[in-house]
């Protein structure tokens, strides 16, 4: 369909701020650290021009970079299992529910509008040894060594834990969405699968599923770049984890520019932050755009 | 009845007069002082005793000298975020009118930029740079002898312990470090947590190693190693303070949870007899613990000596808190007026919050008798702590502190730690001392 003078005029007219605003506060950013990427600077001096050092020396010297490139994608699979694939069982649960649909949606989203800082805090008291948390009080219970878990503190459990405080408070965001898809799947199909006498089970995987497909895709590209770029849950409960054992992509270009003072290093971490979510999305996409 | 009348109307004018006159008066008062806004940046919170001591002398300056002064103040409590907001505000050229900064090598470059006051200059010019005690000013001062910092106020560090434990288990408060280790021993054997630590909070851990060569020789070690002229191996007694914590953390002898326990969980911890020693200030000692000390159920003891090294006199870490600086681009006449009243009733207002002031001058009254004792022992000291954890280059102080809580727990053992000290001060000092000078 070719547009005309006048109708272009209003695409543009209808575009234009969003586009604006879009640029100023990603694309400039962007080109911004891309710049500060090939200087050296420590944020008080005079920049030095470094070329693609920092960028050599992230891949041949720097011992945290793919470790922590690393646990950002244990993380973002935990992210996509939790957010995406939990809240779609709980969205499966709540449209089946006859009674109290609204008071379940609500509970199951009340975590989402907690502020992450109040969100740690209460995680960290739950999860805490000193003095001894609610988790451990109740598990202990069960069995006296599980008094002693360091969920926060032990380096093969600080991660996971991260990842289940961040999965928890955003499940019931995804939920919402999926309840919202699954209320869309026409009743038609829904009966005719009956009268063929499929089950519950395979009324969900072969007829709601594939309905609400693109709204899972869509869902997995959102979670996917939120988890690559993730930062304050971790931090906050970790604090990058004994030996940055649940150190992040984020939180580990954050400790470069701002705590060890190298703005030029720290931007050339941010710039790999993007590039990774760009080519993670791009490939997830095509993935399932060949699918389709 | 009408002279009563002309009488009332003339009080009423002369009230109305004497009224409007004292407000001239005071108008023209108000007037007189110049308008001056101050912002102020601070590590301290409402939780910590020196915060009302500045507010108590900011109030006491609006009320007595200037009316026109005003302040606003941002607290950032945690230690770290506190540190990379103020690089924030140095990389922004955007530096706060007074501000908490560590002596090292942040207050070293601004100086050297001419950002800072030379503070000082500005005591001896107000006839106060000698009334400030030995010991505080040797903290701030740089390794060339300048002062461009002063300080927070004057605290010291101690062990406390409690002593039904130490009795029951026939110990005496530790003299060397080995004595400390074999207390530690006994402790555990009897089935109680030795120590009650911080874990969570790094400059903890780093103080364990490095007490040992502090008590032996100051800042000798920490300032050829920073700069990477000795490596770590290369002074034996560190090395001595390196395998301590080490051997501390791998025969469990810090309480259980430690690793994720803050500052002030440990002196809770501490105070519910959850360990026997913790290692804190005074002034952190709760009202209810100054009562446990007068009877006698908890005490304190110095830094212990390394053993075979018991002469030396240095065993109290007296420090002055996070150092303060001023922004010598705003520092006009009227902050230099208000800085000057902020020294000269330091002090009082110190004693009247009932915390040491970094001044040697006046005798505090009713200070609880734990205060006292400690006070009688600071007094003597004339040799300043000396921290690691402001002393190195940013990116080594950042290692050495996620290294030191690794070491704390027994992820990594000794050679590791001082290796990877060794390696991130060959990576990053070089480039950052030279362009310091």
């Amino acid at each position: 369909m070719k547009l005309g003078k006048h109708q272009w005029q209003t695409v543009l007219l209808f575009t234009c701020p969003a586009l604006l605003i879009y640029t100023l506060i990603v694309f400039v950013p962007i080109i911004w650290s891309s710049v500060y990427s090939i200087f050296d600077w420590n944020g008080i001096g005079s920049m030095k021009f470094v070329g693609f050092t920092n960028y050599l020396k992230l891949f041949t010297r720097d011992r945290e970079f793919l470790p922590a490139f690393r646990h950002t994608i244990i993380y973002t699979a935990a992210q996509i299992a939790l957010q995406v694939f939990v809240g779609l069982a709980l969205a499966f649960l709540l449209s089946s529910l006859p009674k109290l649909r609204t008071f379940f949606q609500t509970m199951y989203y009340v975590p989402v509008v907690i502020s992450s800082v109040a969100l740690c805090q209460i995680f960290e008291k739950l999860m805490s040894l000193q003095p001894l948390g609610l988790f451990n009080s109740i598990l202990g219970k069960i069995n006296p060594a599980w008094y002693d878990i360091k969920w926060l503190t032990d380096v093969r459990l600080c991660l996971g834990s991260a990842a289940f405080v961040e999965g928890y408070k955003y499940m019931g965001m995804y939920m919402v969405i999926f309840y919202a898809a699954l209320l869309g799947v026409p009743d038609e199909l829904v009966e005719a699968a009956k009268i063929d006498g499929a089950s519950s089970w395979d009324i969900a995987i072969h007829v709601k599923i594939p309905y609400i497909r693109n709204v899972i895709v869509a869902n997995c590209v959102l979670v996917l770049n939120g988890s690559l770029r993730a930062y304050d849950i971790p931090y906050l409960l970790t604090n990058n984890g004994p030996g940055n054992s649940a150190q992040l992509l984020a939180p580990y270009m954050y400790k470069q520019a701002f705590s060890s003072m190298k703005y030029g290093y720290g931007s050339a971490v941010a710039v790999m932050i993007v590039i990774i979510s760009l080519v993670f999305a791009t490939v997830f996409r095509r993935i399932f755009e060949r699918e389709d | 009845m009408f002279t009563k009348q002309v009488n009332r109307a003339a009080m009423t004018l002369l009230l109305a007069g004497s009224i409007f006159a004292a407000g001239a008066v005071s108008v023209s008062a108000e007037e007189a002082q110049p308008e001056k806004h101050i912002k102020i940046y601070t590590n301290l919170s409402e939780a910590n005793t020196t915060y009302w001591v500045w507010d108590d002398i900011l109030h006491a300056y609006q009320d007595e000298v200037n009316p026109n002064f005003s302040w606003e103040v941002e607290v950032v409590p945690d230690h770290d975020q506190f540190l990379d907001k103020l690089k924030l505000y140095m990389a922004g050229g955007d530096m706060p009118d007074i501000y908490q900064i560590p002596n090292g090598p942040l207050s070293v470059q601004l100086s050297q930029e001419g950002k800072m006051v030379n503070i000082g200059e500005e005591l001896k010019a107000m006839d106060m740079y000698d009334t400030y005690n030995g010991g505080c000013l040797d903290f701030l001062k740089f390794d060339d002898g300048s002062l461009y910092l002063f300080p927070d106020g004057r605290f010291a560090e101690l062990f406390w312990y409690w002593k039904d434990s130490f009795d029951a288990y026939g110990l005496e408060a530790p003299k060397t470090w080995d004595e400390f280790v074999n207390c530690c021993a006994v402790i555990k054997e009897n089935g109680e947590d030795p120590i009650a630590m911080a874990g969570a909070e790094s400059w903890q851990s780093l103080r364990y190693v490095s007490f040992m060569p502090w008590v032996t020789g100051g800042g000798n070690f920490i300032n050829k190693l920073k700069t990477g002229a000795i490596a770590y191996r290369d002074d034996e007694v560190a090395v001595k303070g390196v395998n301590l914590l080490y051997t501390l953390a791998s025969n469990e002898y810090f309480m259980k949870g430690y690793e994720n326990t803050g500052y002030a969980d440990n002196i809770n911890a501490f105070a519910n007899h959850a360990a026997v020693i913790s290692y804190f200030g005074p002034n952190d000692l709760s009202e209810e613990m100054q009562a446990k000390y007068e009877n006698g159920e908890i005490g304190f003891f110095p830094v212990p000596y390394v053993d075979g090294m018991e002469d030396d006199q240095m065993n109290i870490p007296v420090h002055t808190g996070k150092a303060w600086g001023i922004n010598a681009d705003s520092y006009d006449e009227e902050l230099q007026r208000f800085f000057e009243f902020f020294v000269k009733h330091h002090t009082e207002y110190s004693y009247a919050r009932g915390v040491y002031s970094p001044l040697d001058e006046g005798s505090p009254e009713n200070f609880p008798k734990v205060m006292s004792d400690v006070l009688e022992y600071l007094q003597k000291v004339e040799k300043g702590w000396v921290s690691w954890d402001d002393k190195l280059d940013p990116t080594t102080i950042t290692t050495s502190g996620e290294l030191g809580i690794e070491l704390s727990q027994a992820l990594i053992d000794p050679d590791t730690f001082m290796d990877e000290m060794d390696y991130s001060i060959e990576e990053n000092a070089g480039a950052y001392f030279s362009e310091e000078e």
